[in-house]
């Protein structure tokens, strides 16, 4: 057990199931180069590492399919009649492979680093390629997470409540998770076979419903964008700024829609107003549609793809197999999945003009962090990445480097003198930038390490304390000040502070740890939801997202006022609300002093006043956001 | 504890000392009584006797054993109530501030240790954390038995403080130095083992900041 086995290198399993609009699988449309989407996707595999690829189509395509799925790597086709038998055969690979499965739809253009990302980053150990971009998901099917664990999904037959985001078709599966997961796909295979369970062909009609609105309420969009348009050439104005604002919209547009992968054929924006978090619970009732034919064939085409795509459903298993799943984020990165020739020829545009190192740099930055960071440090700390990243250095050095400069500014303010205190400022500012490019680097050359990961947060808290000491020892020698015990009351506070966060997420976690398994027959995972969704289910916060399409042509209904929430989770639901507001958001993050605002605070003050002032800064900001922190997570606790 | 149940992780987080385990398997208080009220109670009893004298008396050290008994006692379960998870967090900051309170009061001069000794014991309970987040698996026992726990410390402190200034100040250096050497150590060993077994844990990205929460 002990000993160190080489890690066996990751397999793939992807779906050419997925038919094109003219025919054909869309797996086999061209890319560039003439290869076609398969060939470019394999490619792509190979270069991440993987050296076995199972591609599982229809019996009808497999010549085709063999034809494509002939690159560097190890290639074994298969055929199956249908989405119950593409999970039967994934459950036999998952049980076949020793290292990483990999699976996915073959039928997609996009970057590479995503999916070099789900096989690297150790933070995820099974999980699935998902973004929270509407933009960017196109006909993706949802997910909802929770507290970094995906916990409820779609399919064509499957509904999940609250969702998040979107899951775009790849999911990855660990060695150790392999038995439970390829029973739970294996047993979805057997249901998913015909007949299918009760209430799962209703929410097919539903979905199908659902976009038959969505593709009606687009096309009097744009028949009103095109009247408008011919109204203001008619007219004869509008400002040249006008003009340019108005290219810019469709050049955004296009790009959206590309991302959906139907861009040409749509002829116009394609973001789904149905994948919108808002119209999820939107009951289409028996308002009547009026629908072009190339519409029609559009909805009838995606319901065509929805039945033949076994992601959705493999997705849902694993969220219900009881394995812990996280959610593999797409960032800025691209990824479409065209059904058309088209629709291939204008992603792969699209993704032209994206630069994906740069995009790997920018993704190198942690999407959630302080404001400090954010703005005064990340900006310019991704270059100094870059550059580490090029000369070979390693993460785990950076972070060695940035406690020694840590050190540093603690001798210098230990020295007592205005000019050491202002060296200490600057110093300690030094190795705040050091250790927010180790992480980044990390990100960026893939090269992520557990103990890595450790030392960086230990050594996160070892500079700040030594800094206060530091400063303390600066403060009897240089100004006549005994702060011993102001320091020692700034560590107390800080440490609750974290511990504080620590204990709560471990309760959470541990909550969600207990949740209850879903059977996989069971089409809707609302807890409380009865099995048929009574009619007019309310609308959700996505109101607001719904409101920059221009007048719905078909009224969604009117929902029924939400259940009040329990009294405790009113603050922080109304909290939750205000953060949709930016300036909010970051004012709130600024508030809570996280790290870099904290090593501001302790260089602004040290270098203008003395060590007593910042002790007390220290102090008092960090006891009003420790009582606001405690307040806010009992009431959680208490609410929910 | 028994060993067939497994730990909560917020329980991991408490650093109980053997005094506290062996009190939660006699008199469980946590659970029959809230274990938040239980500490809320004890930390109530101990500060209060702390803050009302100059120096540290008889009557201290009992306040001392009352906290510890209710706050061992608190930790039986954490099943109980829904803001168990706000005992650790407690525990860590009143330990701490009662270190700092009884340093002031017995040995003044003393500070800089009881800083250097806060340092350490800050750095092992970072250590729990941080390795239970990233080797899936905490620090062994052992280590929370050396270093007596939060109880064994509490107990340490003010009954020093009550002999007397000197010797506090020779055990805070002494306790500071010695916890150092074995922390640090302990924690190498560890890292060079789950390296060398090579297992790939889960790992679960928290957010240190709590940027996410109110």
């Amino acid at each position: 057990m002990a000993s160190a086995v080489a890690v066996p290198a990751p397999s793939a399993i992807l779906f050419a199931t997925v038919p094109a609009i003219d025919g054909g699988p869309a797996a086999c449309l061209p890319a560039d180069g003439g290869r076609t989407l398969l060939e470019r996707l394999l490619a792509q595999l190979r270069a991440v590492g993987v050296r076995r690829a199972w591609v599982v189509t229809r019996s009808e395509w497999q010549d085709e399919v063999g034809r494509a799925a002939t690159s560097g790597l190890d290639v074994v086709v298969r055929t199956s009649a249908d989405v119950g038998e593409d999970l039967e055969a994934v459950a036999e690979v998952a049980r076949a492979v020793d290292g990483q499965l990999l699976v996915g739809i073959g039928d997609v253009l996009m970057h590479q680093r995503p999916l070099a990302v789900l096989l690297a980053d150790p933070r995820i150990r099974s999980g699935v390629l998902v973004t929270t971009a509407r933009g960017r998901a196109g006909q993706a099917f949802r997910v909802r997470a929770s507290k970094g664990r995906l916990v409820g999904a779609d399919s064509a037959w499957h509904r999940t409540h609250k969702p998040t985001g979107y899951q775009l078709g790849f999911a990855i599966i660990d060695p150790a998770d392999r038995d439970e997961i390829a029973a739970a796909i294996g047993r979805m295979g057997e249901i998913a076979r015909e007949p299918r369970p009760e209430g799962w062909a209703e929410e097919l009609e539903r979905k199908v419903a659902v976009w038959r609105v969505s593709a009606a309420n687009r096309e009097a969009a744009e028949a009103e964008e095109a009247r408008e348009a011919a109204a203001e050439a008619a007219a004869g104005h509008g400002s040249e700024a006008d003009q340019r604002a108005a290219a810019q919209e469709r050049v955004h547009a296009q790009e959206r829609a590309s991302a959906a992968g139907l861009a040409s054929d749509a002829g116009g924006p394609l973001v789904d107003s149905d994948t919108v978090a808002g119209t999820d619970d939107g009951d289409t009732g028996e308002v009547p549609l009026a629908l072009s034919p190339e519409g029609e064939e559009r909805v009838a085409h995606r319901a065509r793809v929805a039945e033949q795509d076994p992601m959705p459903l493999l997705v849902v298993a694993l969220v219900r197999s009881g394995v812990r799943l996280t959610p593999g984020y797409l960032r800025a990165f691209f990824q479409a999945r065209p059904v058309s020739r088209e629709g291939a020829t204008h992603a792969l545009a699209v993704l032209a003009e994206r630069d994906e190192d740069k995009l790997a740099l920018a993704s190198a930055v942690k999407a959630s962090d302080g404001f400090f960071t954010t703005f005064f440090v990340s900006p310019y700390s991704r270059y100094i990445a870059r550059f580490a990243a090029r000369r070979g250095w390693t993460p785990n050095g950076m972070t060695t480097v940035s406690m020694l400069i840590g050190i540093l500014s603690a001798l210098a303010f230990a020295t007592g003198s205005r000019a050491g205190q202002i060296a200490g400022a600057l110093l300690l500012q030094a190795a705040f930038t050091v250790d927010c490019v180790d992480g980044q680097l990390a990100r960026y050359t893939l090269r992520f390490s557990k103990l890595g990961a450790w030392l960086d947060s230990i050594f996160d808290r070892s500079k700040e304390y030594v800094a206060y000491a530091g400063l303390a020892v600066g403060a009897a020698r240089g100004f006549d000040q005994h702060v011993w015990t102001l320091a020692a009351a700034a560590l107390t506070l800080q440490t609750f502070r974290h511990m504080l966060g620590f204990a709560f997420d471990g309760s959470r976690h541990e909550k969600l740890h207990a949740l209850p398994r879903l059977p996989l027959e069971r089409s809707d995972d609302h807890p409380a939801r009865p099995p048929e969704p009574p009619p007019g289910a309310p609308l959700g916060a996505g109101g607001a997202a719904l409101a920059v399409a221009p007048a719905p042509a078909v009224a969604v209904p009117e929902a029924p006022p939400a259940p009040k929430p329990p009294l405790a989770m009113r603050p922080i639901r109304l909290l939750a609300r205000l953060d949709r507001y930016k300036p909010v958001r970051w004012a709130r993050r600024i508030w809570l002093l996280p790290i870099g605002e904290r090593f501001a605070l302790i260089s602004l003050t040290a270098a203008i006043w003395t060590p007593r002032t910042t002790f007390i800064a220290l102090l008092v900001w960090g006891g009003a956001t420790a009582i606001w922190g405690v307040t806010g997570r009992v009431l959680r606790s208490v609410g929910s | 504890m028994t060993a067939a149940k497994m730990p909560t992780i917020v329980h991991n987080y408490r650093d109980d000392g053997p005094l506290a385990t062996w009190l939660q398997r006699r008199l469980p208080l946590g659970e029959r009584i809230d274990p938040l009220a239980l500490t809320i109670i004890g930390m109530l009893a101990l500060g209060l006797v702390l803050l009302s004298a100059d120096e540290v008396g008889a009557l201290a050290v009992g306040a001392a054993a009352v906290f510890v008994i209710l706050a061992a006692g608190a930790g039986a379960t954490e099943a109980r109530s829904r803001l168990a998870w706000m005992c650790p967090p407690l525990l860590r900051g009143f330990e701490y501030a009662v270190i700092i309170r009884v340093t002031a009061m017995a040995a003044g001069d003393a500070m800089p240790a009881c800083y250097a000794l806060l340092g350490v014991l800050a750095l092992h309970h970072y250590d729990m954390v941080y390795r239970l987040r990233h080797q899936s698996a905490p620090p062994p026992a052992w280590i929370n038995a050396v270093g007596g726990g939060w109880d064994g410390r509490v107990l340490l402190v003010v009954v020093l403080g009550l002999i007397g200034g000197d010797v506090l100040t020779v055990v805070l250096i002494a306790v500071a130095a010695g916890l150092a050497v074995i922390y640090v150590t302990e924690s190498v060993n560890g890292w060079r083992r789950y390296s060398a077994a090579s297992a790939t844990g889960a790992s679960v990205d928290f957010d240190d900041e709590g940027l996410e929460q109110g």
